[in-house]
Parts: C-alpha cells; sequence; structure tokens
C-alpha cells in the first residue's frame, strides 16, 4: 500500500498488526495440519509447510499476495488425488484456510500505517467472507455429487454464472475508467 | 500580545474552504483481485480439461470473492475541511480544531494531516489522523495541536485514503488544505528603553536635549519676564535673594529601526536562535510602540523584511506581521522574500539583534553606524542550543566559534556600536539596561568605546 500524503511509515509494527500477523500465521500452519492429517502421501506432507512459508514471506511482501493463494489451491487439489464425490468435502475447510489466510493478510498490509487503526471489523468481515466461500465450496461439491444430469446441470449453472458475473463486472469497470 | 492568555481569542471560528479537490488518479487495486480470478478462470478451466467437477468447488469461491472485490469500483465521494479554533496563538499554546468530513454511502477512510509546520501533534498521536471503520458520514474528527515556534504556517495537507467496504479498490489523493496558523512569539516583559539620539517633536517618553515643559530637571536659571511662576524655584531664589526659575527637557518620541538578523539555517537549533532573536525584536518593539515611538523593521540574511518605521496600533500589528513572515520562512523555505529596498531615517536608533552567525550582518550594523546613526547590538546567546560535543576535537571546535563570536562582537564595539548579549528569556530587559548605559556613557565621554570595549574583553577573558 502506497505512503498516504508521504506520511511515514512505523519504525516497528503497530500491536494491532503483530497480533493480526500471528494469527495469520496461525490459521496458516492449521490449513497446513488439516491438509497434512487429510493427505494420504508423503510427498502431500511438504506442501503444508510450502504453504506456511509463503504466508510468511507475504507479511512484509503485500503484492506476493498470489504465493499463498496459489500454494494454498495447490494443496487443496492435492487432496483430490484419489478421491471423488463427496469424498473431495476434506478440501474445503483447506479453501477456508487459504481464504481467510488471504484476507488476514490484507489486513495486515492495511495496518502498516502510523494512524492507528481497529482491525476487529476487518477480521469479523474477513470471517464472513470465508464462511459464505466455504458455503459456496460446500454447495458446489454436494450438487456436483448428485447422480445424474441435474448435478451436471447445477455444476455448469454454477459455473456459467460466476464466469458471466465475474466478466460482466471486469467489462463494467473497464467502461467506468 | 503582551498580556496574552493561551486562547484569548478562542471562540472565533476560523473556517478554511477546500481547494477544489484534486482529480482523483485511478485506483490502487488490491493485489488478491487478480490471483482470485486467475485462481477462478483457471480451476474452470481445468474441470473441464480434467474432468473433474470438483475442481468448481475451487473457482466457484474464489469467484464469488472476485465479484464482491468488483463490486466496491465506485469512488466515494468525499468532502472535508479542516478547521481551527483560533487562528493566532502564542508559541507553546495547545490549539483545537476539527476535521469535518462527509461522503457518500458506505466506505472506509483513513484521514491523515501531513506536512504541518511549527505545530507538534498532541491529539491524536503520533500523527493527526484518524481510521474510520466501514458506516456512513458524515464525522468530525478534533484533534490538538501545539505551536512550536513562531511563524506563519499552513497545516500542511489533509489526505484520504478510501474504499468501500469489501472493495479491492482504493482511492488515495489530498481533499482539503490546512487553514494558516498565526504563531506569536512569546512575550516578554520590556521596562527599558533606548534613547533615539534626536527624538522627534512629537510628544513622547523620551528626554530631548533641547529644553522646554517637561517634566524632568534639566538647569536653573534667573528669572526672565514671560517664564511662568509656577517654574520658579523657591529654594534657589530665597538661597540667591533673585528669581530663579527651573528648566526642564521636553519628552520626544523617537524613531527605532530593528535590524534582524534572519540568517538560520534548515536545523532546528537555528529555528530556535531565530525565535529568539523574534522574541527580543518584538520586546523591544512593544515597549517602543507602547511609549508613541515609531518603530521600523529590516530583516537581513536568508529571508528579508522591510517595515518603514511607523507608530501606533496598525503599526503593531504590521511590524508582528513581518516578523511573522520571517518565521515562517525560517520553517518553509518556499517562503523566503527577496531584499527590497529600504530608506532607513537618518535619525534612527539602530538596534541590531543578531546571534552574530552570520559574517555579514556587522557589516550591515558599521554600515548603519558609519552612517551616523546611533546603533547598538543586542547579541543573541545560543550557546546552550550546540549540540553536546562527541570528543575532545568537537569541543575545542564549539570553542574555538565561541571565540569566533566573541571577537565578532568585539569588532563591533571597537567601532562604537555598544553590544549586549541577551541570555535566557528574561536577558532582553537586562541587555538594553547595559545598552542603555553604554550609549549614555558614549555620549557623555564623546565617543566612549573604551568603557565598552573593556566589557568585551572581560568577557573575552571570561570565555578563554
Amino acid at each position: 500500500m502506497s505512503d498516504l500524503g508521504q506520511l511515514p511509515e512505523p519504525t516497528v509494527w503497530p500491536t494491532a498488526r503483530r497480533g493480526v500477523a500471528a494469527l495469520t500465521v496461525a490459521v496458516a500452519s492449521a490449513t497446513a495440519l488439516a491438509a497434512a492429517l487429510a493427505g494420504d502421501a508423503i510427498w502431500q506432507m511438504f506442501l503444508g509447510p510450502a504453504f506456511v512459508l509463503c504466508t510468511v514471506v507475504t507479511l512484509n511482501s503485500p503484492r506476493l499476495v498470489w504465493l499463498p493463494v496459489l500454494a494454498g489451491v495447490g494443496l487443496s487439489w492435492s487432496l483430490l488425488e484419489g478421491r471423488e464425490g463427496t469424498e473431495a468435502l476434506v478440501m474445503v475447510p483447506v479453501i477456508a484456510g487459504v481464504v481467510v489466510t488471504a484476507e488476514l493478510l490484507a489486513i495486515v498490509d492495511r495496518l502498516e500505517m502510523i494512524v492507528p487503526r481497529d482491525p476487529v471489523p476487518d477480521i469479523a468481515r474477513a470471517v464472513f467472507v470465508t464462511a459464505t466461500a466455504a458455503a459456496l465450496g460446500l454447495v458446489t461439491l454436494l450438487a456436483g455429487s448428485v447422480d445424474g444430469p441435474g448435478g451436471f446441470a447445477a455444476v455448469a449453472l454454477g459455473a456459467a454464472a460466476c464466469i458471466v458475473l465475474a466478466v460482466l463486472l471486469l467489462m463494467e469497470n473497464n467502461v467506468s475508467r | 500580545v503582551g498580556g496574552g492568555q493561551p486562547g484569548a481569542d478562542a471562540e472565533r471560528v476560523v473556517t478554511v474552504t477546500p481547494p477544489p479537490a484534486a482529480e482523483a488518479d485511478g485506483p490502487t487495486v488490491d493485489p488478491r483481485l487478480l490471483v482470485y480470478l486467475v485462481v477462478g478462470f483457471g480451476a474452470l478451466v481445468a474441470s473441464v480439461v480434467v474432468g473433474r467437477y470438483e475442481l468448481v468447488a475451487t473457482a466457484v469461491p474464489f469467484m464469488g470473492l472476485a465479484a464482491v472485490g468488483l463490486s466496491g469500483r465506485r469512488p466515494p465521494q468525499v468532502e472535508a475541511e479542516v478547521r481551527l479554533v483560533s487562528e493566532r496563538v502564542l508559541e507553546g499554546d495547545d490549539v483545537e480544531g476539527e476535521v469535518v468530513v462527509s461522503w457518500d454511502g458506505e466506505a472506509e477512510l483513513d484521514l491523515v494531516l501531513v506536512s504541518m509546520r511549527g505545530v507538534v501533534p498532541l491529539d491524536p498521536m503520533p500523527a493527526p489522523g484518524w481510521s474510520l471503520p466501514a458506516g456512513e458520514g458524515p464525522a468530525v474528527l478534533p484533534f490538538r495541536v501545539r505551536a512550536r515556534v513562531w511563524g506563519r504556517h499552513d497545516l500542511g495537507q489533509l489526505w484520504l485514503r478510501s474504499r468501500r467496504p469489501g472493495g479491492m479498490f482504493t482511492w488515495e489523493r489530498q481533499v482539503a488544505t490546512g487553514p494558516d496558523l498565526r504563531v506569536l512569539p512569546a512575550p516578554l516583559r520590556l521596562n527599558r528603553l533606548l534613547h533615539p539620539a534626536e527624538p522627534r517633536t512629537v510628544a513622547g517618553a523620551h528626554l530631548s536635549r533641547l529644553r522646554g515643559s517637561g517634566t524632568d530637571f534639566a538647569d536653573l536659571r534667573p528669572y526672565q519676564p514671560g517664564d511662568r511662576l509656577r517654574d520658579l524655584s523657591w529654594a534657589t531664589s530665597a538661597r540667591t535673594g533673585e528669581p530663579w526659575v527651573t528648566v526642564h527637557h521636553p519628552e520626544r518620541t523617537g524613531t527605532v529601526l530593528l535590524l534582524l538578523d534572519a540568517f538560520f539555517a534548515k536545523d532546528e537549533a537555528s529555528t530556535e536562535g531565530l525565535a529568539r532573536a523574534a522574541r527580543a525584536a518584538w520586546a523591544v518593539a512593544s515597549a517602543h510602540l507602547r511609549v508613541q515611538d515609531q518603530v521600523g523593521l529590516l530583516a537581513v540574511g536568508r529571508t528579508a523584511a522591510w517595515l518603514p518605521p511607523r507608530g501606533g496600533r496598525r503599526a503593531r500589528w504590521m511590524l508582528l506581521d513581518e516578523l511573522l513572515a520571517v518565521g515562517a520562512a525560517a520553517e518553509d523555505w518556499r517562503r523566503r522574500r527577496w531584499r527590497t529596498r529600504s530608506v532607513v531615517p537618518a535619525d534612527a536608533l539602530v538596534v541590531g539583534i543578531t546571534s552574530l552567525r552570520s559574517p555579514g550582518f556587522p557589516q550591515d550594523l558599521l554600515h548603519h553606524r558609519r552612517s551616523g546613526r546611533t546603533t547598538v547590538a543586542l547579541v543573541i546567546d545560543n550557546g546552550d542550543l550546540l549540540p553536546t560535543p562527541r570528543d575532545a576535537a568537537d569541543a575545542a571546535a564549539q570553542r574555538i566559534w565561541q571565540l569566533d563570536l566573541q571577537m565578532r562582537r568585539y569588532d563591533l564595539e571597537r567601532s562604537g556600536i555598544p553590544t549586549a548579549v541577551v541570555r535566557g528569556e528574561g536577558g532582553v530587559g537586562a541587555a538594553v539596561s547595559l545598552v542603555r548605559k553604554a550609549t549614555a556613557r558614549r555620549a557623555a565621554t564623546g565617543g566612549g568605546t573604551r568603557q565598552v570595549t573593556g566589557t568585551a574583553t572581560r568577557n573575552q577573558a571570561r570565555v578563554s
């Protein structure tokens, strides 16, 4: 985040920022642990620490937020190895962990300011967003596991809706600029 | 100002109309947006390629997050202004103010007052800034600052960072500028006056060398027809057996020119040194203006100020304004002014106020002395502002520098310019007494530089 009016940045991290950073690392570690417990293969054990490492690196470099997100998505996809249908539900907590980690990293970035800021509303919103995202993933998985064309249609419809929504928003955004 | 209380005019509310808001630059996009879109689209493509619908369960949450982020792309329309309770305060006074901000819809705002000059923030600390959680406006944000140094200062700019709740676009821009704050020099009481060489013919506080109606005794002489009976000296008349009358000096006003050494650097000690000089100048000016003298100001150095000698209440404010301009230039070099043509009256008493740091300033004083004007110098002692020496070489360098200042002072006195050192806040009165005595001695002996020079030599010996 750029300096607001060339305002000097704090020489030490404010207490709130340190607390949220610690929470971020804790959430990332819990996500990695959950993935490690759910995984069957030995190589999956190494993906969790890599995700935590990416998270720690991003604490000081907010522009690198793609690093833990991609690492987390890779971690969740690795759990699909040998699982189908409702067995893939094990992926949902990992995705939720990745989302909440990314949101907390954004909060840590916003707290990099000499002006004190209360992070509680931001954390509450991150939790809400994560719960919504996890619910969407869960619903998609459950709908997809329904046998027959109904399940396929539900997933296809959901995916198409996402694409249309995103494209519309992107186009509108470009026009408004 | 002399007897002003902190926040004496606190009832006045100074409102500054904010300038047209700077054209907002494009928003800063949160780096999460791109990665969410990439993961979402990538998962959809991957699900089609590998034929596993479970991957869509990854795509949907991230696409949903991206959609929420994109929805907050409409910039909040924010208007703000900075208000001060009082625009005129004394050095060291606390000033209260408020930022009034209003915006449309729901938004998160970070507001900061930056580049404030001449003041230090007290509340909020360490910077006057506020972080407002998501909500609707308007909001009034109080703040408190302390006037650190005299001068006419602006309170910087109000910067805003705004975003919609959950949005991934952030806008930053300057929304308002701070009002001007006039910080007046702290008052120094001065009861002594310097006497101009040739008081003018307007009634005032200085004794004229002429004789006439007045209250101060000048001479006795035999009674002449037309003399007032009230001037008869009964004791002398009884002793001599003839009528004698008392003659008085009439009181007249004079012209005083304050020659301010506006030599300063960008360090804090230099600014404080200049502030001391300004306080001394203001004390001398106030004392003389009170007794109807005409007072002018000529500042020379890194900035310039010129106010022809004049008297009265208006002169007081004009003088203060010029002094504040010098203070503002010391705090903000962009406010420096170039020297303009100045015509100093021939009968003016020139009072140099200097720390003698500027090598050119004594030349200016000598110029006035050689032009026949009575010239004195108040030397502001800034020795306590020097940093603590780190080693012996540093201490020796400071010693040499102080001796150099003593030499400059000695040269002035040898040239017939009485000097006195102003030490501490209450030192102006003592210094004025010293130069007043030196000037009187000089007038009595028809030169009198020897006495003053002796003082300088003693001082020099003490420093050595």
